[in-house]
């Protein structure tokens, strides 16, 4: 497997394949046959004309205009894919640890690209975004079978830096992104909860679906440590020496509560919430998440 | 309480060792592992919260840890815990020596005395007192301290300290055995005495001694008093210091055959050696020293093992005075045995006192006449001085030797007193009844149902019935009293020709006690009683008269001994010997004839000792509060006694001023001489208690007025059945007590190395903490997450 492509897993993709996406919420767009859609049949009404540009598919080209005025236009509609899906995928300098097979940044990449590649299969357009302080890299929402490329681009080129300032992030998608779509983020979610909440609540306000991927290192969560050692901040100046069992219980408790708080920030946004640990199946994560949107949708 | 190490140095190494591990957490800090952390956030708001509580831990840790090296330090160093573990609330063990200084004790053993070896195991009972768990006491008594009303410890409850060995040497040091015969019974009494009963300690009593048969063997009250011991919890171990008998020969006896005392007059001692060996005895020479000059002596040609051996002696001396003598062995295993003294103060001569009320002195006739032997025919020493009965009342009795009451029909209250007074002060009284005898009279006054002087109550005069069947002799004496025993030894024909007509009856019902007889008639009849209820004199009545109206004995050779015999038995005792200890007390000194000074002596080449007291006439029984007491009273003014007085006083010599008229004697009379004879004279006292080795003793009175010294001599003598130096074999030592759980050891016992196993014990519950300490140390260090968990996924 090529480097570029190292984040298509086929396994994971394959098992994948057997699931079924199903968005929780109507949106904008719906992949006939697969998708239920308030929407059914809008798809095709005509918005306007546009002169014909060389590239543009041939498929588009009104005949009709051709034949009484001997002009290419391009028929433009009202809606080209039935879903859009936006991937907000965190590569600040935290989504850089990992002491496993992945690091958070990895495996966050490798789940987003996963995910595009199923959308993209489901003739469902996907976007990209990689951001940490602001955005660092983006590609627009398409559904082309090519177009996992420059989801994979986009993220290649991207290496973890900088802390992530998650509001402006989420402001600056609801505003380059206005229709509405599914939004789904991949972080590790270090960043300030409020900034976070408001940023959901605003995607949310804008008919976003929303999606969070909380991507976590084991001892991120678990706090395994042994002997003495010194933690240096990696987007944080603090660094502290102890003897990490000591620091454990507390450690976990506040990480519970952390997750905690972010569980119940989501909800309380209307916003599917993930938390995926590194050591895990990337498929199986992937996996309970989908059913978990799947069961949502039913119960809507 | 005192620590000591058995390898001190090692704990001026060891202490930097107590740094370590603080320099190992220093050095762990140190190393720790750098890593890029993500969730800074949380993991710094988790040590702020756990910050008090993971300090605290560690500190703890430290300390563990370096209370465990302390541990390791001390276990390598051996600690001696001295003086027990009673912070910590332990049982104090109290270990109590019995030491047995006994002469027996000085028999000689190789290089070392069998005491010499007692006192090593007495060290090395304290050796181990002081490397033993917990606190222990020290209590040393010796048994001839026992002995005493007060007994004085060598230690008492001495706390052990490690050098304890240093301390209780030189108190060993300071005594040798004793003379005294001091057995384990008055020890064993004395704990008693010198220990707190309410004491909460755990007790252990040893008895060290040579454990003789004649001590141990048969000891039922040995016995009782060890069970009883043993009951209250008190453990008792019996340690011998020796285990083999010598061979030793003991002068048992020197004394003067019965006669008379004075100046001019031979006297005749005999000297018994007895052979407690188990070989026979040849050609044993009994060296004699008469007023500390050599002169023949005598010996004893064989002995048989367990036998004794008498050899007669005669000196002879024209002075009147002190005198002794002193008969010695040649020297064997045990030399305070081989030892006797005799002394004797000496009179000038002998005065006795007759009484008779016939003007023509008929019935003191046969009195005086064997008495008052003239000097031209025989030297009796005695001088005999024929008075009316009147002469009891008005006159001072103390200067006669004895004094012969001889058909008298009745004799006034006044001289009934004197005469109580007289005998209660030692002195001798015969009576002889006769035709004027008044048997009411003499009933209600001079026997006063058996208050009285007089032996028996009287009847009548009634004759001796003949008996033509009847061959035995009219007077039958008896064999074992003194008076007549010389009739005992050799078929005496004189005293077969002996007739008596009349006597006096008994009053019918009342029946003489048979050891008070002296003599009795063939019809059974008491013939010759003694009174010895009396005082410390001596009372002989005689249901006959003392000439020939009722006998013929008068007139038989056999009378003249008797009457010889007689007067030595009734006269005061001038032969003072004493066992060693009995406190040398000059009683009644009368401050208007003597001086305050006294001065005793131990006369002889050996041990010789003189110490001089000079005491004020008045303030003296302020000076000395312990002196005197009640032991003034219990000797008259002619110094000598039976030795019953009683060693009262703590002080070896006191001086005490009393007036004899206001302080009443132990026995509830008056002041002896001091009262009958002065009136409102004041009295001293003198005690002198440094008699603990035998030898003769002189007490030197410095009369008023410019005559030399008035003298009073003493005998101090070992008891003879010391000298048996037959060991008790444990196996019968063990019968003989046969109370269960009483250990018997021997000297060589005690030296078992048991010191170290002490040690290894202390050590051992050093280690025992130690353990302890590290797994505490574990579990605070798991608790401190200084250990990998064992969870699945294992260390990071």
């Amino acid at each position: 497997m090529p480097d570029s492509r190292r984040f298509l897993h086929p396994e994971a993709v394959r098992r994948l394949g057997r699931m079924e996406l199903r968005a929780r919420h109507i949106v904008e767009g719906f992949l006939s046959g697969m998708h239920r859609s308030p929407y059914f049949g809008q798809s095709i009404e005509f918005l306007q004309h546009r002169e014909y540009v060389p590239g543009d598919d041939l498929r588009h080209l009104d005949w009709k205009v051709w034949a009484r005025q001997d002009r290419y236009y391009i028929k433009q509609f009202e809606e080209e894919t039935n879903m859009r899906c936006t991937l907000l995928v965190d590569v600040s300098n935290s989504m850089r640890y990992g002491r496993g097979a992945m690091t958070k940044f990895e495996y966050a990449c490798t789940a987003a690209v996963s995910m595009a590649y199923l959308i993209l299969k489901q003739q469902d357009a996907v976007g990209c975004v990689a951001f940490d302080e602001s955005i660092r890299n983006a590609v627009p929402i398409r559904s082309k079978r090519n177009h996992l490329d420059s989801v994979i681009h986009c993220l290649e080129v991207s290496e973890p830096q900088d802390k992530t300032d998650i509001f402006r992030i989420m402001q600056n998608v609801a505003e380059n992104y206005p229709r509405r779509g599914m939004i789904i983020l991949f972080s590790d979610l270090f960043v300030e909860r409020p900034k976070l909440f408001k940023g959901l609540r605003m995607l949310r306000q804008r008919g976003h679906d929303v999606m969070v991927v909380h991507v976590m290192d084991d001892d991120e969560i678990d706090f395994s440590f042994n002997g003495p050692m010194r933690f240096d901040g990696m987007e944080l100046p603090e660094h502290l020496s102890c003897n990490p069992r000591s620091l454990r219980d507390a450690y976990v408790e506040i990480v519970g509560e952390y997750l905690e708080e972010v569980r119940r920030g989501c909800a309380k946004n209307t916003v599917d919430y993930a938390l995926v640990r590194t050591s895990e199946p990337l498929d199986a994560a992937l996996a309970a998440f989908l059913s978990n949107r799947l069961g949502m949708h039913h119960r809507n | 309480m005192e620590s000591l190490f058995l390898n001190p140095a090692l704990i001026a190494i060891g202490l930097p060792l107590l740094a370590l591990p603080i320099i190992i957490h220093l050095i762990n800090l140190m190393r720790h592992r750098r890593i890029q952390w993500a969730a800074m956030e949380f993991l710094l708001a988790a040590y702020k919260k756990s910050k008090t509580w993971v300090i605290l831990k560690q500190l703890l840790l430290l300390l563990m840890r370096i209370a465990a090296v302390a541990a390791i330090m001390f276990i390598v160093a051996q600690p001696i815990l001295q003086g027990g573990l009673d912070f910590l609330g332990g049982e104090v063990t109290h270990h109590i020596v019995l030491l047995d200084d006994s002469y027996s004790m000085a028999d000689v053993h190789g290089s070392e005395t069998a005491y010499e070896i007692a006192k090593r195991g007495v060290l090395q009972i304290a050796n181990k007192a002081a490397t033993a768990r917990g606190a222990q006491e020290f209590t040393l008594l010796r048994f001839s301290e026992a002995v005493k009303e007060y007994p004085e410890l060598e230690t008492n409850s001495r706390r052990v300290a490690a050098d304890f060995e240093s301390t209780l040497e030189p108190i060993l040091g300071r005594h040798e055995a004793s003379q005294t015969a001091a057995g384990p019974e008055a020890a064993l009494d004395a704990l008693d005495k010198v220990l707190d009963e309410g004491r909460d300690e755990k007790r252990i009593v040893y008895i060290v001694s040579d454990f003789r048969q004649n001590e141990w063997e048969s000891a039922d009250a040995l016995k009782d008093k060890i069970a009883r011991l043993q009951e209250q919890g008190v453990d008792v171990k019996l340690v011998r210091a020796v285990d083999k008998e010598n061979e030793n020969l003991t002068i048992t006896s020197l004394a003067a055959v019965p006669g008379v005392r004075a100046a001019g007059v031979p006297i005749e001692l005999q000297v018994t050696v007895k052979n407690n060996g188990k070989n026979v005895k040849r050609n044993v020479a009994v060296t004699l020293t008469e007023d500390g000059k050599e002169r023949n002596g005598v010996t004893i040609g064989e002995i048989q093992p367990g036998g004794e051996e008498s050899r007669t002696f005669t000196v002879f001396y024209q002075s009147a005075g002190p005198h002794w003598v002193e008969a010695r062995l040649p020297t064997d295993e045990v030399e305070t045995d081989n030892h006797r003294y005799w002394s004797i103060d000496l009179p000038l001569e002998i005065p006795v006192l007759i009484c008779d009320e016939d003007p023509d002195s008929a019935a003191s006739f046969y009195l005086d006449i064997p008495l008052n032997a003239r000097a031209d025919e025989l030297a009796t020493g005695i001088t005999t001085q024929i008075e009316h009965p009147r002469y009891l009342s008005d006159n001072d009795l103390s200067k006669f030797q004895s004094i012969y009451l001889s058909n008298f029909s009745r004799l006034e209250a006044q001289a009934i007193a004197a005469l109580e007074e007289y005998v209660r002060n030692g002195g001798g009284v015969a009576f002889f009844l006769g035709n004027n005898t008044q048997a009411r009279w003499l009933n209600e006054n001079l026997y006063r149902d058996g208050e009285g002087l007089f032996p028996v109550p009287i009847a009548s005069k009634v004759e001796l019935l003949a008996d033509p069947t009847d061959r035995s002799p009219d007077m039958i004496p008896s064999p074992d009293h003194p008076v007549f025993r010389v009739f005992s030894i050799s078929k005496n024909s004189f005293l077969n020709q002996v007739k008596v007509w009349e006597y006096w009856a008994l009053q019918r019902g009342f029946q003489a006690k048979d050891d008070l007889v002296l003599c009795h008639l063939r019809n059974g009849a008491p013939l010759v009683v003694e009174n010895r209820a009396f005082g410390s004199g001596r009372v002989v009545a005689f249901l006959l008269a003392g000439d020939d109206s009722m006998t013929n004995w008068t007139n038989n050779p056999s009378y003249v001994v008797s009457m010889m015999v007689l007067q030595s038995y009734l006269s005061k005792q001038r032969e003072s010997s004493f066992e060693i200890g009995v406190p040398f007390n000059v009683a009644n000194l009368s401050v208007e004839r003597f001086g305050a000074e006294v001065e005793f002596s131990r006369l002889g080449k050996e041990n010789p000792l003189s110490v001089k007291v000079q005491a004020t006439e008045t303030g003296a029984s302020q000076d000395n509060p312990q002196s005197g007491s009640a032991d003034a009273s219990q000797e008259n003014t002619n110094q000598d006694n039976t030795g019953e007085e009683a060693a009262d006083g703590a002080t070896p010599i006191s001086l005490q001023d009393e007036d004899a008229n206001q302080t009443p004697t132990q026995d509830g009379d008056s002041q002896g001489t001091g009262t009958s004879t002065t009136g409102e004279t004041k009295t001293r006292t003198a005690l002198f208690e440094e008699t603990g080795i035998a030898g003769v003793y002189e007490a030197r009175l410095q009369p008023l007025g410019g005559s030399g010294p008035a003298v009073q001599i003493r005998s101090y003598n070992v008891e003879p059945a010391e000298g048996r130096l037959a060991v008790t074999p444990p196996e019968n030592l063990a019968a003989s007590i046969n109370v269960e759980g009483v250990q018997i050891l021997s000297v060589n016992d005690l030296g078992d190395g048991s010191g170290a196993a002490q040690q290894s014990n202390i050590s051992q519950y050093l280690l025992y903490g130690l353990i302890l300490l590290l797994i505490g140390e574990q579990i605070l260090a798991y608790s401190a997450s200084y250990h990998t968990p064992v969870v699945p996924g294992g260390t990071r």
